[in-house]
């Protein structure tokens, strides 16, 4: 038989050309989901790291995320916090849908490194700064009491404080769950508490990083516990529920101080949740921050 | 003559619990500054509770300026080891005129001399750590220093506090909730001991309100450490007040001054 006899058919090789085609594009496809997929936070995340500070910031991309808490998610707290006064909650209320150009947030709370080469360099002096132990070793989170303190570090810098839509996207991703890393409470993935104290090997806060179990969609770390984090917004219980702009929004125009979010060391489920916020007098709350800047138009 | 003996010993015994009442001494509640839960709303508990002690006839006074610490700190001083029971009711701060922030004063305060004689006189706080101060002066220093005891904090939140049956009986107003900042039962030391857990965790190791005792001196009651919510605290502090200083169960909030009619009219 000669070669030119056993020529394979032009409508199956036509076929096979289409199914070469169509597994490539699925293996294009797949990978392009892995690679750009906002939820799941162990894949590649996309980082800088800035000069001034020396900090890794992680990527957040342009769009819309579920911000606040929804009357779905109110009939599942009161499973979790069944003590709890449901009045409690009317300031992350009602839930909304928030566009949010880019931004780079740092990937973990300013340290006390930082903060010190920040007061070494520009003489600054804070109004309260707890540098003492158990909180002041180098990679521990720096306990930034006043809000003031924490703006003239971000100055310094270069970055800027997160609005507060900003920091609860970076810290929740798209889908409106309750924790950095979804809606089941698991203490061993924060700086938190167990009800022991020690539970995580640390007395008080740990160092930064100590948890990536617990890291959000975007890659952040300790978005919940370790240190509640100043975002630039003022406070008022009441912002939610007057309809504010759903495009960047930065708060209102003054408030009772300004708001923390994330939880603490000391906190349990209910105040690391990622739309908790406090505001006015923020008592007993230890409180650090993280900065982040702008992004590029065309990221 | 058996009648007159029957008799005296009948006016005795009617006698004991009015003892207890002519001991009482009085109650200073200030909230000129609060730390935690707004100044509004404490004052609004301030209100209740003043009310209720009103109208139990326990004699109080209200400083609801910032302004009347040092007025605090005369009323406190007056009332240290005057032979009455006085309760101090703080909303959060520790001012600095009864304990020098910063643990300046480790000891010997105006505040710790205060629970340091058998008076047994009280500190009631509530809305959050236990003298912790304003933007945290004193931080779990201040605990610590009051109660001479190394390492005891008041760390946890969400921590379920279910009504003990002493707790319904002294304080009717008190419902199981959560608390932020309860009291660490198994770090008390020393000669400090639980006299009355109101509400507590499964384990009793956390509990608030709690009434814990320095021997036969004073006494420290966390009460109600909560961010936000509703929870009744001004009611709560008269009700948890009139039974410390009748020692004797009183009707919930509405029917207080019912009780005391009645005690008026035996009296």
């Amino acid at each position: 038989m000669r070669f030119s006899e056993v020529r394979i058919p032009r409508w199956r090789g036509f076929l096979t050309s289409l199914l070469v085609l169509l597994i490539l594009m699925l293996l294009a496809f797949a990978c392009h989901e892995r690679a750009s997929s906002p939820l799941v936070g162990t894949l590649p995340i996309q980082t800088i790291t800035t000069p001034k500070d020396e900090a890794v910031m992680v990527y957040v991309p342009a769009g819309e995320f579920l911000m606040g808490t929804s009357d779905a998610d109110i009939e599942h707290f009161k499973e979790i916090f069944p003590l709890r006064d449901i009045a409690r909650f009317d300031n992350e209320r009602p839930q909304r849908s928030v566009f949010v150009d880019a931004f780079y947030i740092d990937k973990y709370e300013v340290t006390n490194i930082q903060y010190k080469r920040f007061l070494a360099e520009t003489g600054y002096v804070p109004k309260q700064y707890l540098d003492y132990p158990p909180h002041n070793d180098p990679n521990f989170p720096a306990p930034v009491l006043e809000w003031e303190d924490a703006v003239a570090y971000a100055k310094w810098a270069g970055k800027r404080l997160p609005t507060e839509a900003e920091w609860e996207k970076a810290a929740r991703g798209t889908d409106g769950r309750h924790w950095p890393w979804g809606n089941e409470w698991d203490g061993t993935k924060l700086s938190g508490n167990d009800g022991t104290g020690l539970k995580d090997g640390y007395k008080e806060t740990a160092p930064v990083g100590q948890f990536p179990q617990g890291v959000s969609p975007y890659g952040a770390h300790d978005m919940a516990g370790n240190l509640w984090e100043w975002v630039s917004d003022w406070y008022d219980p009441n912002y939610y529920r007057t309809s504010p702009p759903n495009v960047n929004p930065k708060g209102p125009e003054t408030g009772d101080g300004h708001v923390l979010k994330g939880g603490g060391w000391a906190e349990n489920l209910d105040f690391t949740r990622c739309a908790n916020r406090q505001g006015g007098n923020p008592g007993s709350l230890i409180r650090g921050f993280r900065c982040v800047i702008d992004a590029p138009p065309e990221e | 003559m058996r009648n007159i003996f029957l008799s005296l010993t009948l006016i005795a015994l009617m006698a004991l619990p009015l003892t207890s009442v002519f001991a009482a001494g009085e109650v200073a509640i200030y909230t000129g500054i609060t730390q935690w839960i707004g100044k509004a709303a404490a004052d609004e508990q301030a209100e209740i509770c003043v009310g209720m002690l009103d109208d139990a006839g326990i004699t109080n006074t209200w400083y609801d300026s910032d302004g009347q610490a040092g007025d605090l700190a005369d009323w406190m001083e007056s009332a240290t080891g005057n032979g009455a029971l006085d309760i101090c009711v703080l909303y959060g701060d520790f001012p600095p005129e009864i304990y020098p922030e910063g643990n300046a004063q480790t000891d010997g305060s105006i505040a710790e001399t205060f629970i340091e004689t058998t008076d047994g006189d009280v500190f009631i706080n509530h809305a959050d750590y236990m003298f912790w101060g304003l933007a945290g002066r004193n931080r779990e220093g201040g605990l610590q220093n009051m109660m001479d005891i190394d390492g005891i904090v008041m760390w946890d939140d969400d921590t379920p506090m279910v009504v003990t049956s002493e707790g319904a009986d002294i304080s009717p107003s008190l419902t199981d909730y959560a608390s932020d900042r309860p009291f660490h039962t198994d770090e008390l030391d020393g000669d400090w001991e639980i006299e009355v857990s109101l509400a507590q965790n499964d384990d009793g190791t956390r509990a608030d309100p709690i009434i814990v005792r320095d021997g036969n001196l004073g006494r420290l009651i966390p009460m109600i450490q909560t961010n936000g919510g509703d929870e009744p605290k001004g009611a709560i502090a008269a009700e948890v007040i009139t039974w410390l200083m009748m020692q004797t169960p009183v009707e919930p909030a509405g029917k207080l001054s019912t009780t005391w009619g009645e005690l008026k009219a035996v009296r």
